[in-house]
């Protein structure tokens, strides 16, 4: 009968073995191997570990509040300039332009996309200013902007800076603003980064296969 | 003070012609929105002479104030430099386009139709020249690339 404790001590080691493969691989398959096999097309603008956006307190075109609930159930293209910006926010507005004229009928279907333009630049950027700004280039183009605490919340949260440099008066004064669009998932999670040059063939597609990768 | 203020617009009147060495081109500016207060010009300039001409500064009657800035993109970073002149090297040139060189037009005193112009006044060190900038649709094609 002394066998049987003899047999008992490889079975607990077998099981502990086994248990500890299992959760090698789950890890292997849940955090690790989903990093590495981000598809070529989406690997410089996907993010595989997606981070929450919370605590957003913004205001929108229609001086309506914008929180982080109108990310949920929508693609969100979050783009950082002011209103008095003449060469970079115009470019990127036109880019986002084409981008929705080109865009195939299934990326536009539900969750559809968003885009949103983030005025850093609160103290002239009004509702008002904005939803004739934003609508001249597309007619649902949306614009947000918020008081500077709030605009912190969000910008360090998607990884965006701003600043403002003076000009010759006290209204005249420059913003410098992150020029790279960034990309907010259906459930609401910084989920992408569209660095410069922003190509228009180069959106839409990245953004297709984005959609066509993104699970649920 | 009037007559001082008409005896210099007579004054200016005569120093404004075109400079034989400079060739411009593909003067234009994308429209904007009504709401906003800086629009953008582009151009291309040629410089047809035999020494380097420094451009100083730009006026025009339709705005409040012409500067020159230079779009920086940095770390992902886009940042707007003042630029106080501009050497045009000789037989060379500059271009003021879309993610670079541009003309920032401060405060539009009036409302542009596409197709309209609007003169600006380029001074260099060495005289001042007239040019017209043509209303266009704001699109993303290089308009200098029509010719």
């Amino acid at each position: 009968m002394s066998i049987v404790p003899k047999n008992k001590i490889p079975l607990m080691v077998v099981v502990i073995i086994t248990l500890l493969i299992v959760i090698a691989a789950g890890v292997w398959f849940m955090v690790i191997k989903p990093n590495q096999a981000l598809p070529k097309s989406i690997e410089n603008t996907y993010l595989p570990n997606r981070r929450p956006v919370v605590g957003i307190q913004m205001v929108d075109h229609n001086n309506q509040p914008f929180t982080e609930q109108r990310f949920k159930g929508k693609w969100s293209f979050l783009f950082f300039g002011f209103i008095n910006c003449p060469d970079v926010c115009p470019t990127t507005l036109l880019v986002m332009k084409s981008v929705w004229a080109k865009l195939p009928a299934s990326a536009k279907q539900a969750p559809e996309p968003q885009l949103v333009f983030v005025s850093v630049d609160p103290d002239r950027d009004t509702p008002a200013i904005m939803k004739d700004y934003v609508q001249y280039y597309h007619p649902d183009f949306i614009g947000i902007t918020g008081e500077h605490k709030y605009l912190d919340i969000l910008t360090v949260q998607v990884g965006a800076l701003y600043g403002y440099e003076d000009g010759e008066t006290d209204n005249d004064y420059t913003v410098n603003h992150s020029a790279q669009i960034i990309l907010i998932d259906p459930q609401g999670y910084f989920r992408g980064v569209f660095s410069g040059p922003l190509q228009v063939d180069e959106i839409v597609k990245t953004f297709t296969a984005i959609r066509d990768y993104h699970p649920g | 003070m009037k007559g001082l203020l008409f005896f210099a617009l007579y004054a200016l009147s005569f120093s404004v012609h075109a400079d034989p060495s400079l060739s411009v081109s593909e003067a234009w500016i994308p429209e904007a929105p009504p709401v906003a207060k800086v629009m953008a010009g582009y151009l291309e300039i040629k410089n047809k002479s035999d020494r380097t001409i420094i451009l100083e500064s730009i006026s025009a009657n339709d705005f409040e104030r012409v500067e020159m800035h230079q779009t920086i993109k940095k770390n992902g970073m886009a940042k707007m430099v003042k630029q106080t002149s501009i050497k045009i090297p000789a037989h060379g040139g500059v271009s003021f386009r879309r993610g670079g060189l541009h003309l920032m037009l401060i405060g539009p005193k009036r409302k542009f139709k596409r197709g309209e112009k609007t003169r600006i006044i380029l001074k260099t060190d060495q005289t001042s020249t007239e040019i017209d900038l043509v209303i266009k649709e704001a699109s993303l094609d290089d308009h200098s690339a029509h010719h």
